[in-house]
């Protein structure tokens, strides 16, 4: 369960981007997730709930953005687009892909109030 | 105090962690942020029901992998080479370590850091070899980060030229995305967990540089198709180096031992090359 570490961070930024950019509360957060992150979109939306308990982000809505993973195939240099480190190339067939997109965690935005 | 985040803590990292509820260490950057205020439309509809949008793109893992980094600075400064072991518990993880640090602790000096959730058996277990080791116990955290190791390298007041090997909580799905400041990631898998784990918990098989399966004297009694577990782990990760061994009966540990020796001078002999390039 380490959605909840990471919901912890996320409820961490949130409070440190409340002193640089002065804000109360927080409405909505948007959340980018590749689909190669390791991250169990229903376990964070879950984890987030508890960890967002008595901080200024309660009652926040969270949403999570899905990104698809891409990749260069390494055997006939096309670009891909997957969802596993082991899908093979489309085009060639081959195993050998190399992921360049779709291990992110980014907290895109904030709507927040004074 | 501590030399990572400052905090004056003096009993943290010594058998239990400190939670940080006390203090806070900022060291990203708040400057990342584009704040987008003035400009988009959102924004505007956004501020006539009096709230406001900001634009920040910051990475969640932004934190752990600035620990990491001056986790890895440091280990790198003192020339020691730094492993993050991970498998699922009870795959032998300890067992090899003890073994290992045996067979080279003459040679070399070696520090342990243990990650368990709970107890501090497992560093015991190490001391009992002669070596120094720091246990980290992580409650209910289910993986060791880069803030918690750091503290535990400072513990360690370790001497330069050394291995440190860091043994992270057993759990094959946490702990793959938080670096830790290694040099590598070396997974453990053992035969009496099937040879499909490569394929089901595939973060940890791609982020790792070798994978060791252990427990080879049991493969008469179980079934393992450790053919088919070398394909599966190649499939995720083409380079993934593997190497099939017994922990108890001692089979192929001298193989795991070349090992270490080779890459960890193969790193030294890379920063040598690179401080030539900075003088
Ligand atoms: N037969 C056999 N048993 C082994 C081998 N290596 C470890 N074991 C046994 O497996 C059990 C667990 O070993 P540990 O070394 O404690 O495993 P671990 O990965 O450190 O476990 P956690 O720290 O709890 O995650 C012990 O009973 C060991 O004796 C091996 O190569 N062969
Ligand atoms: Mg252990
Ligand atoms: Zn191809
Ligand atoms: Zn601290």
């Amino acid at each position: 369960m380490h959605e909840l570490s990471i919901a912890e961070s996320l409820i961490e930024m949130i409070e440190e981007n409340a002193l640089t950019h002065d804000f109360k509360k927080v409405i909505k957060i948007t959340l980018e997730i590749g689909v190669l992150a390791g991250i169990e979109k229903s376990a964070l939306l879950f984890c987030f709930d508890a960890a967002a308990k008595n901080s200024l982000a309660e009652g926040a809505e969270l949403v999570i953005q899905d990104k698809l993973a891409k990749g260069i195939c390494q055997h006939c240099h096309q670009p891909i687009i997957t969802s596993s480190w082991y899908e093979p190339c489309r085009f060639c067939g081959q195993m050998r892909i190399k992921i360049i997109d779709g291990e992110q965690m980014i907290i895109k935005s904030l709507q927040v109030e004074n | 105090m501590c030399n990572i985040c400052g905090c004056n803590k003096a009993e943290h990292a010594v058998e239990t962690m400190h939670k940080h509820a006390d203090h806070q260490h900022d060291p990203i950057s708040e400057h990342q942020h584009i704040d987008c205020e003035q400009n988009s439309a959102a924004a505007s509809v956004a501020r006539l029901s009096g709230s406001r949008m900001l634009e920040i793109e910051q990475n969640l893992l932004a934190k752990n992998n600035y620990y990491a980094e001056q986790n890895r600075q440091k280990l790198q400064a003192d020339d020691i080479f730094a492993l993050n072991f991970i498998s699922s518990p009870g795959s032998g993880k300890t067992t090899l370590l003890t073994e290992i640090i045996n067979r080279l602790k003459k040679q070399h000096v070696i520090y342990v850091v243990e990650g368990d959730q709970q107890t501090a058996i497992d560093a015991a277990r190490i001391r009992e070899t002669g070596v120094k080791a720091t246990q980290i116990n992580t409650g209910k955290g289910c993986h060791l980060d880069a803030h918690m190791v750091g503290h535990a390298i400072d513990h360690l007041d370790m001497q330069k030229n050394a291995f440190l090997f860091i043994e992270n909580v057993g759990n094959l799905i946490c702990p793959a995305g938080f670096d830790l400041g290694e040099a590598h990631k070396i997974v453990i898998l053992s035969v009496t967990e099937g040879e499909d784990k490569p394929l089901k918990y595939q973060e940890i098989f791609h982020a790792a540089d070798l994978m060791i399966i252990n427990k080879i004297d049991l493969l008469p009694y179980v079934n393992f198709n450790l053919k088919q577990c070398c394909e599966y782990a190649k499939q995720i990760n083409p380079d993934i180096e593997i190497i099939q061994l017994s922990a108890t009966s001692g089979e192929n540990i001298a193989q795991f031992s070349n090992w270490l020796i080779a890459n960890k001078a193969e790193l030294q002999s890379g920063y040598c090359s690179n401080n030539k390039k900075d003088l």
